[in-house]
């Protein structure tokens, strides 16, 4: 069994909407959120709701396999500065080639995997370019 | 305090050992310290590293385990598991144990296995080590290679092919060791026609995983006679954080050597994280270290690249290697009239690493 409902249940703020937490001391943003600031180690956090756009920095087509993941090869990953200010590497959408560094993007949900053991479908969130860039 | 000492190493050729299991390996690295080792001292503590053999190899507790195999049973044992970094984790257990006088001898052994399974496989092993939300998005880690690869060749303005020359040096010292997995030359030409792995990274620009198993005894004072060349654990350094792929900055300590008295091993699961590596330690200038190469006694044993990748076994095997570097044992490629050495145990994206520092 590859999909595991409680874990992605537990993952929802991540997995089907962009939520981070915000340092109350010293305004670090965490993305996945976190009980304690990644960087100062405060307790003192506030979740909050990302808008799920951001800019593409660099994109790689990586064509290394993940068992689960065959369906989506080769896969888009880019590596995004999201307009809240944090930096996270995530999956890309929608594209069939590099798209242009600089380019807006925006969190969407898709399909991720199926259990081929009992047809359960994970989803989670991609990142579509939405206009390019500069 | 006690000083500690590295008092005997011993490697299994890394391959991919199909006849062999996480205790074959295991136990074949112990037959060879008692081999190099005259007299083997009371064992107070064994301390396993391994990083991926609960999710490919169905085992858990591999430190009581091997430990009880080896005739070691009523010792302390324990599994130490950091990623690609549980070697260096684990050669600062057993040196804390014995700098706090806990532990008087510490038999460190290192295990992986990847060949039992095809790659996507373990890809997917490999890719617990990232964050839960990237696990279950499918992302593996070559993609983070790759991203730090590009920003680093936008940063610096430099192409593709000024990693190859990592890759070169990388098979050209794994020829002469005989523990080396791809013991072969490769040129530019060979690397340019590679496979792309994750773009622009080409499969040249990637560790090879394979099988493997080190052991290292390590002692404090009172044993250090047991090593004909005893070699001092002089310090082991820890950072940790997140690294920031498009500003190049990673948390990694500077060291303080005189590069042609030092010997190195490094971890390049990428050809990008070597350079970013010795940068960051201070040793070469910043967008030029795979150029200066002559300048730097690194990774004789083929490192990573070459000598081959055995998951979680990989510091134990760096520290047998600077440890035989230092007594002259080393049967590859010799440093020459150095005093120091220097062991970098990191994950494969460099969140976390160990320095050991090392005194002949
Ligand atoms: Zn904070």
């Amino acid at each position: 069994m590859r999909v595991s409902p409680p874990q992605v249940w537990r993952a929802k703020q991540s997995l089907y909407k962009l939520t981070g937490s915000k340092c109350n001391k010293c305004g670090n943003i965490d993305v996945p959120p976190s009980t304690f600031c990644s960087k100062c180690g405060s307790p003192e956090v506030s979740s909050i709701n990302l808008s799920g756009n951001g800019t593409l920095i660099l994109s790689t087509k990586n064509f290394q396999q993940r068992a689960g993941y065959e369906r989506s090869m080769p896969q888009f990953i880019g590596l995004i500065k999201l307009d809240e200010g944090p930096e996270i590497v995530a999956p890309l959408t929608d594209v069939d080639e590099e798209p242009k560094e600089g380019s807006r993007v925006t969190a969407v949900l898709r399909k991720l995997t199926v259990d081929s053991s009992n047809g359960l479908i994970e989803y989670g969130l991609k990142f579509k370019v939405i206009s390019d860039g500069p | 305090m006690s000083r500690v000492y590295i008092t005997g190493a011993s490697m299994v050729p890394v391959n991919r050992h199909y006849d062999m299991s996480l205790f074959d390996l295991a136990n074949s690295a112990l037959m060879g310290i008692r081999k190099t080792v005259e007299e083997i001292p009371e064992i107070d503590a064994v301390v396993v590293s391994n990083a991926y053999g609960q999710k490919l190899g169905s085992q858990s507790m591999l430190g009581y385990k091997i430990s009880r195999r080896a005739g070691l049973s009523g010792k302390v044992s324990m599994t130490v598991e950091q990623g690609d970094a549980s070697g260096g984790a684990s050669i600062f257990t057993a040196y804390a144990l014995v700098k706090s006088g806990v532990a008087k001898n510490v038999l460190v052994i290192g295990v992986d296995k990847f060949s039992d399974f095809p790659s996507k496989f373990v890809n997917d092993a490999t890719s617990s080590t990232l964050e839960e939300v990237s696990y279950h998005e499918g992302i593996s880690t070559s993609p983070y290679g790759a991203l730090m690869m590009k920003s680093y060749m936008k940063k610096y303005d430099v192409s593709e092919d000024y990693f190859y020359d990592w890759a070169i040096r990388m098979h050209s010292n794994a020829v002469e060791n005989p523990y080396a997995y791809l013991r072969f030359p490769v040129d530019k030409e060979v690397i340019a026609k590679s496979q792309e792995v994750s773009t622009p990274m080409r499969l040249f620009d990637i560790a090879p995983r394979a099988d493997g198993a080190s052991a290292v005894l390590i002692s404090s004072q009172d044993y250090s006679k047991l090593s004909e060349v005893p070699v001092e654990i002089e310090s082991v350094d820890f950072s940790s954080g997140e690294p920031s792929i498009s500003s190049l900055e990673f948390p990694i300590k500077r060291v303080n050597v005189k590069p042609e008295r030092t010997v190195m091993e490094i971890s390049d699961t990428f050809s990008v994280s070597a350079a970013i590596e010795l940068e960051a330690m201070g040793l070469a200038e910043r967008g030029k270290s795979i150029k200066s190469l002559d300048q730097l006694n690194v990774n004789y044993s083929g490192g990573l690249k070459a000598r081959g990748y055995p998951g979680g076994a990989t510091g134990v095997y760096q520290t047998a290697e600077i440890y035989m570097q230092l007594a002259d044992e080393f049967p590859g490629r010799k440093a020459k009239e150095v005093e120091e050495g220097i062991v970098l145990s990191t994950d494969d994206v460099l969140r976390t690493s160990f320095l050991i520092h090392f005194k002949r």
